[in-house]
């Protein structure tokens, strides 16, 4: 059936699909949703690379949770160490003491696993809202899930359970009975743990700051063209039809109290999923493209406006005219450029210079056209894309079909009674359609709906991060305190202070969340630097937000760590000191 | 030195009570080596504590050289704890994590003494006792007798009025308990002001007078002959 496709595409294409190279082709239902070559959009599409991405991040919570239970049960190892030595005086061998370390980690993984499975039931409605996805678990009909998860709780009992087995088993029985042990403070082993979670924590934090700035940035920059107080009205009629509302509409809408400027353009500005998904922007700018231009090889975008889309979208005419309806032959012939399409073509006089284009027989050549004013650069394509150049055609200068939208400038405030009376006013003039509209400012807000998304998925992520390695610091610290009650009460006897308790138990941490965040600068600016190298603009990355997560993650966990250092630093050193 | 005026201390528990230490009156002058002497929860140590800051009496006046303690902050309080009083104890309560050189050290971080001078100090305590080839060892690894004039050289370093010793020699057999009250007889001498609290009659005779506690009030008699 392949063979015939490219007589198919001659027939409906003609020559313009030999300049193009258009092809045709099948594509199978199965993959097409990773697809990434050829995006379809009737199973929809997503790149693999997010899965593996929410897969990761799930992996890295998994991970600290794990390291945390791993340091916890280490650091509390010692107090244990006194039962395994009678275990092992009477008779216990590594086998069996194995066996009863393994079989506690494993009952408690166990035990969280079959939480988590109910707060994944539980969360589902979340997730789908903070992903923009909708899934659905399901369990119990699939059996590949369950023995995957079972296998996750085998592992992690392994892995979380084998140090400490390691340690206990091979320890001397007089070993674990010593006074010694109590010389052993934090292991350096769990010392590396807590530093990797904070690592791992601090690296997400990183990241929702630099994902926070460069949405700020994204949706503050200033794209050439006024977003606010723009009301898009959606055109979407056939033929003669269309021209006549958008025209009848319109000329009532200038009239209304409270609106500034009305334009009809040819294009379609849409919130459209799809426009997001493929980065193509809100629609502006996508009328229609030339590539065929003498004098430059890239492609121009044109954009079919009226004479008062310069007035509307606060767009500067910086050199030459408007199109005016006093003068037939600027609309006929006439086309305002951009600056960088003046850049582009090397013109020191813009004004007056003819186009020619090669290919003559396009509905939208440009063959002909004089260029009569040279506006100011402004964003059509979201800022992944620099500034390129673009030709507004006046939408009268030939037969365009029907125009697309109809923008509202509205003065500022009271914006609902102007979408209300505006809603009346399409009710009056075209009863049978639908009144749809948009605000301008959403729609660019639209355009970073991913990043929006991820910026979420991120927060949420350095959310748990950050709750878990402190949750973790939390009960090493308590531990820590617990076993230098003696030292603390010597030392205050001593003459040490509140705040020198303070320090001396909180240093030791400190220092760990430090050692975290010295790993993390690497990693989060490698990462950062990929997300924002999608951005033709971008934020630059200074050491203020690597400073700024970096106090917000040492201020989290010195709180943590405070609340024990404080209770372990006012008690009172007589209770500590009381002779055994 | 020490004045204590009525002192009581008790425990408040479910309606009812308990007298750790009834009616203390107490004149105690700069320069005596004054024992404690009492049977087990007698109140000694809280006594001891007492004086030396570590806990409140409930009620009564206590001044130490002639300021009202109960009356001083927090803050006055830590000053003259840093400056004026030195304790030993019977558990020695070396830190043992840190060497004999860092535990006689540990003090004078707290008092602000510079690096130099704090070298001069130890170094000076540690000829004084005679234990510099032990200054590298930790305490573990050292006797009881050893740790506890570790435990002496750590209270003395500061150079203290008073020196509080919450039985000193309990967990030493004769011959150590012999050089740590000599150690005691000797900074008397020099004119410390010492409170020791024991059992041994034999401890006791090395001081100039002895207090007898009995359920928390002071008698005359030898509260042992009389159990």
């Amino acid at each position: 059936m392949e063979s015939k496709f490219p007589d198919v595409v001659k027939t409906i294409f003609g020559d313009y699909a030999e300049q193009r190279n258009l092809e045709m082709g099948l594509q199978s239902f199965d993959g097409a949703y990773f697809n990434q070559e050829y995006r379809s959009s009737i199973t929809g599409n997503s790149n693999k690379l997010y899965s593996t991405i929410l897969g990761g991040i799930a992996f890295i919570i998994l991970a600290i949770a794990g390291m945390n239970f791993m340091s916890l049960t280490l650091t509390r190892a010692y107090r244990r160490s006194h039962e395994m030595g009678i275990r092992k005086a009477a008779g216990a061998q590594s086998r069996q003491i194995n066996f009863q370390i393994f079989g506690e980690v494993f009952v408690t993984c166990g035990i969280s696993f079959i939480t988590g499975l109910m707060l994944a039931e539980l969360a589902t409605p979340f997730f789908q809202q903070m992903t923009g996805k909708s899934f659905q678990v399901n369990l119990w009909q699939d059996p590949m899930l369950w023995l995957f998860l079972l296998g996750m709780v085998l592992i992690l009992t392994l892995i979380t359970g084998s140090y400490s087995a390691f340690r206990m088993a091979h320890k001397k029985a007089s070993h674990l009975f010593s006074s010694q042990r109590t010389i052993e403070r934090i292991p350096l082993f769990v010392k590396g743990l807590i530093g990797t979670q904070f690592a791992l924590a601090i690296t997400f934090l990183i990241a929702t700051f630099t994902m926070n700035e460069q949405l700020n940035y994204l949706l503050n920059k200033d794209l050439g063209y006024s977003t606010s107080n723009m009301i898009t009205v959606e055109l979407d009629m056939e033929g003669d039809k269309g021209k006549q509302v958008a025209n009848l509409f319109s000329n009532e809408v200038r009239r209304l109290p409270g609106i500034q400027e009305v334009s009809t353009i040819g294009g379609h500005y849409r919130s459209d999923p799809q426009y997001v998904e493929f980065k193509s922007g809100f629609g502006m700018g996508t009328y229609g493209t030339s590539s065929t231009i003498e004098g430059f090889d890239g492609r121009i975008n044109l954009e079919i406006v009226d004479e008062h889309y310069l007035e509307t979208m606060d767009i500067e005419l910086l050199a030459g005219r408007n199109f005016s309806p006093d003068r037939p032959s600027d609309i006929k012939n006439g086309l305002l450029v951009n600056q960088t399409f003046v850049e582009t073509m090397g013109w020191d006089n813009p004004v007056g210079q003819v186009i020619s284009d090669k290919n003559e027989r396009r509905t939208l050549t440009l063959n002909g056209k004089k260029v009569i004013g040279v506006v100011s650069d402004f964003h059509f394509k979201p800022l992944y894309e620099q500034l390129q150049p673009i030709a507004l055609q006046h939408i009268n200068s030939r037969d365009f079909g029907p125009p697309g939208t109809i923008l509202v400038k509205a003065s500022p405030g009271n914006l609902g009674t102007t979408i209300t009376t505006l809603s009346e006013l399409w009710e009056r003039v075209v009863p049978e359609e639908n009144f749809n509209y948009n605000f301008l400012d959403e729609m660019v807000a639209l355009q970073y709906m991913e990043e929006q998304r991820w910026r979420n998925i991120i927060q949420f992520a350095s959310f748990m991060a950050i709750a878990l390695a402190c949750f973790g610091l939390f009960g090493l610290a308590a531990l820590s305190a617990q076993r230098r009650t003696k030292e603390i009460g010597i030392r205050k006897v001593m003459g040490a202070t509140l705040t020198n308790i303070v320090t001396l138990l909180s240093k030791d941490f400190v220092k760990l969340v430090f050692a975290g965040f010295i790993i993390a600068i690497p990693i989060a600016w490698y990462a950062i630097n990929q997300w924002l190298s999608e951005f033709a603009y971008r934020i630059e990355i200074g050491p203020a937000i690597f400073i700024f997560a970096g106090v917000t993650a040492l201020t989290i966990a010195l709180l943590t760590v405070s609340w024990q250092s404080i209770k372990a630093a006012v008690a009172n050193p007589v209770d500590s000191l009381r002779s055994e | 030195m020490i004045q204590l005026k009525n002192i009581d201390k008790y425990i408040d528990k479910r309606f009812q009570r308990t007298f750790i230490l009834k009616g203390i009156d107490l004149n105690i002058e700069e320069g005596e080596f004054v024992t404690i002497m009492g049977p087990s929860g007698a109140g000694k140590s809280t006594l001891l504590n007492i004086l030396g800051f570590l806990d409140d009496a409930s009620e009564g006046e206590y001044k130490f050289l002639g300021e009202p303690v109960h009356n001083l902050s927090e803050k006055q309080k830590s000053k003259y704890h840093k400056s004026h009083i030195g304790f030993v104890f019977q558990a020695y309560h070396l830190i043992d994590e840190m060497t004999v050189y860092e535990n006689i050290e540990m003090p004078l971080l707290y008092r602000k003494v510079s690096g130099k001078q704090r070298k001069a100090m130890v170094a000076d305590i540690l000829d004084r006792f005679n234990i510099v080839a032990k200054k590298d060892l930790f305490p573990p690894q050292l006797s009881g007798g050893q740790q506890q004039v570790v435990g002496v050289a750590r209270a003395i370093i500061g150079s203290p009025k008073l020196l509080l010793a919450d039985e000193p020699t309990g967990n030493l057999h004769s011959e150590q308990s012999e050089q740590i009250m000599d150690m005691f007889k000797k900074l008397n001498d020099e004119g410390v002001t010492i409170i020791q609290v024991t059992h041994s009659e034999k401890m006791a005779s090395y001081g100039n007078r002895i207090i007898n506690l009995k359920d928390g009030v002071p008698t005359e008699e030898n509260p042992y002959e009389s159990e």
